[in-house]
């Protein structure tokens, strides 16, 4: 794997849902996503952070075409998947796993924990029943389970043992990238911790790349090699992890980390609260989509919408006044 | 809220359509000729030839089914086959009994069955729970004209306190009209007043257990307040949808019990008028039962304009 | 303390008889809130938390829960000895309640002002019109701009910070002197939930409301409450002032909970070490063992702790832990 390209490329990655509408009326449309473009590498993980609206959630399942994008190009281990067909894009679908947010309803609750993990490997390899059921209980103790969960149904579980179950189903076709929504959000902080640690180690042990997906900015810290900001659709900031958190360009990324409750009194900084709501993505403020709050707005933030540039080393924001 | 109105009329059309076209179909797939029960099975050839001709069934079954629903949208549904009089005359003449019978009974099960239903849904799981679940069982099981017969045997023979037949208009003499509605209303009604109460209990417990009864009681409100103002008007919804679907059954009932009452409505009229083979009377009235039926159905859909307040704002954003 | 406590809960347990066993989610719970001041429980799930709190109110679904011991007392008086109705009197109105799910908290058929009205018509003796214009100021007093326009609005034409403003507005219409928030930020984004910590703190200084926050986030609790009491499986492990509480935790759980917490303070990432988790799962709340209820994830433990489940010790200077290694 030529270690230059990226491992996935997305380039102006839109979509629109269409909303209300009647025999009298055409739909109007939410743009959950507008023009967005980013690089994943290989073992490398990116984070999507945003609050409700960013259109976080709806990249990631872009991405895997689980839903269908307005238009952009996706591009992963060199294919263009945006424009597969169905039978080739369910091959590729064995590379690129998700682990969802809730771990009471990713799992088919009839299914025993056992079929729920042997079915990738039906469906993507030729494996014996036998042959599979090997690598089923493997992964389960992989993961901290033991070899007799196998045997019972999801209900018999708690959360954090229910993601765990569904991380073993993600890795167990070894894939090259996870795009991970969510995946602690709904955890208690002790298991929240033990969860985290297992996806590291199994990023350093299968080399894989993750898209992780969050609204958590401490957990988003400790997990991404790199992030992106996400406002109504769009992004806002790009930059490695150390340079974000240290030296947050973008107006909206610095609200957004000192409104973060912080528990170590010392380090607390001085706030700055954001005016209003959130707009509706169905709405959308002219020019900046911050700038109605951005308490830097000038003239021309009302008329243009600012592109995403480097501000220094790499560091991307896309901000009129910066 | 005006544009889900007419949005729902607009449904409407079509719906109404396929209807005529399925009741014209059923008439005309009855087994027997119509020419055999007016005229019997010895009637000459040249009778029969004009008895056809008269009733216009010698034509292509389309241009019968263009002629017929030509007339229906002119208010003419022919004439009766027995009478000679109009059917749409005969049908008006009889609806404000059934309406009356109708009516009374909606009304009567509806409030028993939401408030059996609450009731069943507050003490969940104890004895009354468990009876109002068994009559609504007993309400929806038993055979219409059973209840009948028996309401007859003990409330009109064993002790006399209501008649068991015949109809007094209530513009006439309102207690004797009252009288005679009694036992009607009660047998049409116990079968949906089960339905009812079924739903309205499921419903209940559903609303019972969501986040603003645990808010509205942390307001210090009392049990009943909660139970009746917050998650009652909440089951409304559902519970009116029901009603309105369920009303088929009724008028299914309905003919039935004024068969037993000797009540005179379109129900008894539709009976007799099956057994004298009057046809244009049977698709004349089935087909008004049926625009009926779906008219009832538009009331109950407008009605959540006022029940639902996401509706009548346009689903607002 | 000083002055007299405004609400004293003595050994509190509050029990859910399930068909698996009897769920101790409040074991032996006891604490003090004086007037004005603003307590925070901490915990994770089945913690007993929340429970703790509808306990007060009185609003444990019955069956299959119950209060099967201890006393509160509120402003003097003793809430589990008040009749239904006399209990009535004081929900919402001396002690109000705001909870996690402000989409789910509101009735969707009711505008917001008449949900409004309701509390005050229900509590206060004032005519319609004046619960009115009494709405309509709570409203403005919480931040919501237009008061007049939104208050004839329904909670599904308003944003989840909105409708938790309305909600935090018929909490303090009354008056009252506790207010208990079961986490009421949770669901709300992070910029959001900055608005509403603010407008809570303020409120409460302005009015001299008490408040109990109840939360699971560490850094909620630090930046907005002066004590803190952390629960673990129904019992209170520890409790302290939120500067002593975080800045040295002395109960194995509280310190673990830190340790395993991502923060922005931190410098911890991926790539410079592990998080330091808690190993295991909380305990099964129908079967708790004899000892210490932490003793199966403390990485501190030793075989005293198998001994009996040690008391809640009051150390001098002024903080509680219930541990062995502070008796």
């Amino acid at each position: 794997m030529n270690n230059t390209t990226p491992l996935l490329s997305v380039e102006g990655l839109n979509k629109a849902f269409p909303v209300g509408g009647s025999l009298f009326k055409k739909p109007a449309l939410l743009h959950a996503t507008r023009d967005v473009s980013f690089t994943l590498n290989a073992g490398e993980t990116l984070g999507l952070v945003g609050e409700s609206g960013s259109g976080k959630s709806t990249i990631g399942r872009c991405i895997l075409r689980l839903h269908e994008p307005t238009s952009g190009k996706v591009v992963f281990d060199g294919t263009v998947i945006t424009t597969l067909s169905p039978i080739a894009m369910k091959a590729m679908r064995a590379k690129m796993q998700i682990i969802f947010q809730d771990p009471y309803g990713s799992l088919t609750p009839r299914m025993k924990i056992g079929q729920i993990l042997a079915e990738p490997l039906k469906i993507h390899t030729t494996k014996s029943a036998v042959e599979r059921r090997e690598t089923v209980l493997e992964m389960l103790t992989h993961v901290g389970m033991r070899a007799s969960h196998a045997d019972r149904y999801p209900h018999e579980f708690s959360g954090g043992q229910r993601q765990r179950i569904a991380i073993a189903r993600t890795l167990i076709m070894r894939p090259e990238m996870i795009v991970a929504d969510e995946a602690v959000s709904a955890l208690d902080v002790s298991i929240q911790a033990q969860i985290i640690n297992l996806m590291v180690d199994a990023q350093r042990e299968y080399n894989l790349a993750y898209l992780f997906i969050s609204h958590d900015l401490s957990v988003v810290k400790y997990m991404v090699d790199r992030v992106a900001v996400l406002y109504l659709g769009s992004i806002v900031e790009m930059a490695k992890r150390d340079d974000l958190y240290r030296t947050p360009t973008h107006p909206y990324t610095q609200a957004l980390l000192s409104a973060v409750p912080r528990v170590n009194k010392a380090k607390r900084a001085e706030k700055t609260y954001l005016s209003g709501e959130i707009p509706s993505p169905l709405n959308p403020p002219k020019g900046c989509p911050f700038g109605p709050r951005c308490s830097r707005v000038i003239s021309r933030c009302k008329l243009e919408k600012p592109e995403l540039r480097d501000v220094g080393g790499g560091h991307m924001a896309a901000c009129h006044v910066v | 809220m005006l544009r889900y109105i007419l949005n729902r009329i607009i449904y409407l059309l079509p719906v109404l359509f396929i209807m005529s076209l399925v009741v014209f179909s059923f008439i005309h797939l009855i087994p027997g000729d119509p020419v055999d029960a007016i005229l019997g099975l010895n009637a000459s050839d040249e009778a029969r030839a004009a008895v056809r001709k008269s009733l216009g069934l010698d034509r292509n079954i389309v241009v019968q089914y263009i002629s017929w629903i030509g007339g229906v949208v002119s208010g003419d549904f022919g004439d009766s086959v027995v009478t000679g009089e109009p059917v749409l005359k005969l049908i008006l003449e009889k609806l404000p009994a059934t309406l009356l019978l109708a009516f009374a009974s909606i009304l009567v099960s509806v409030f028993i069955a939401v408030f059996a239903g609450t009731i069943a849904a507050v003490n969940k799981g104890n004895w009354t729970d468990m009876s109002v679940l068994v009559l609504a069982l007993a309400g929806i099981s038993v055979p219409v004209f059973w209840i009948a017969i028996l309401a007859v045997l003990a409330f009109s023979v064993t002790w006399p306190i209501f008649p068991s037949i015949g109809y007094v208009s209530p513009l006439e003499d309102p207690i004797a009209a009252l009288r005679h509605l009694t036992l009607p209303a009660l047998c049409m009604g116990a079968a949906l007043a089960g339905a009812i109460a079924r739903m309205t209990r499921s419903e209940m417990i559903e609303q019972l257990g969501k986040d603003y009864i645990i808010t509205a009681r942390a307001k210090g409100l009392s049990p009943r307040e909660v139970t009746y103002r917050h998650a009652l008007r909440n089951s409304l919804i559902t519970v009116v949808t029901f009603t309105g679907l369920e009303l088929g059954t009724l008028l299914g009932g309905a003919i039935i019990v004024e068969t037993i009452f000797a009540w005179p409505g379109l129900g008894l009229t539709a009976i007799q008028s099956i057994f004298s083979r009057d046809y244009p009377m049977v698709q004349g009235i089935v087909l008004f039962l049926a625009f009926f039926f779906v008219f009832v159905n538009l009331l109950v859909d407008i009605s959540y304009t006022f029940l639902n307040p996401q509706i009548r704002l346009d689903n607002g954003k | 303390m000083k002055t007299k406590p405004l609400l004293e809960v003595r050994n509190l347990k509050t029990h859910f008889f399930t068909y698996n066993g009897v769920a101790k989610a409040v074991d032996d719970v006891s604490f003090d809130i004086a007037p004005g001041e603003m307590v925070g429980i901490v915990g994770e799930s089945g913690s007993g938390k929340s429970v703790t709190a509808r306990s007060v109110m009185r609003i444990i679904p019955s069956p299959p829960g119950k209060i099967v011991g201890g006393s509160i007392a509120f402003d003097g008086r003793a809430l589990l000895e008040l009749s239904d109705k006399q209990m009535q009197d004081v929900r919402g109105n001396q002690i109000s309640m705001i909870f996690q799910e402000p989409m789910t908290a509101l009735n969707p058929v009711y505008t917001v002002g008449y949900q409004l009205r309701e509390v005050i018509l229900k509590h206060q003796d004032k005519s319609k019109a004046q619960a009115f214009e009494l709405a309509e100021e709570m409203l403005r007093l919480v931040g919501i701009a237009s008061p007049d326009q939104r208050i004839k609005e329904y909670p599904f034409q308003m944003s989840g910070g909105m409708r938790q403003r309305v909600i935090i507005a018929m909490a303090l219409a009354c008056r009252p002197k506790l207010i208990l928030a079961d986490e009421p930020t949770t669901a709300l984004d992070v910029t959001i939930q900055a608005q509403i910590l603010k407008l809570i703190r303020e409120l409460s200084d302005e009015l001299g409301t008490a408040m109990l926050l109840i939360t699971h986030d560490l850094g909620v609790s630090a930046e907005t409450v002066g004590r803190v009491l952390v629960m673990y499986a129904g019992q209170v492990v520890e409790e302290a002032s939120t500067d002593d509480l975080f800045g040295n935790p002395l109960h194995p759980y509280t310190e673990g909970l830190m340790t395993s917490m991502p923060s922005l303070a931190s410098d911890l990432t991926k790539d410079s070490g592990r998080l330091i988790e808690i190993p295991g799962v909380v305990p099964n709340l129908t079967n708790l063992p004899g000892n210490c209820y932490f003793y199966a994830r403390c990485p501190k433990r030793t075989d005293h702790c198998l001994e009996q489940i040690p008391e809640l010790k009051s150390l001098d200077n002024g903080r509680k832990v219930r541990c062995i290694l502070y008796e």
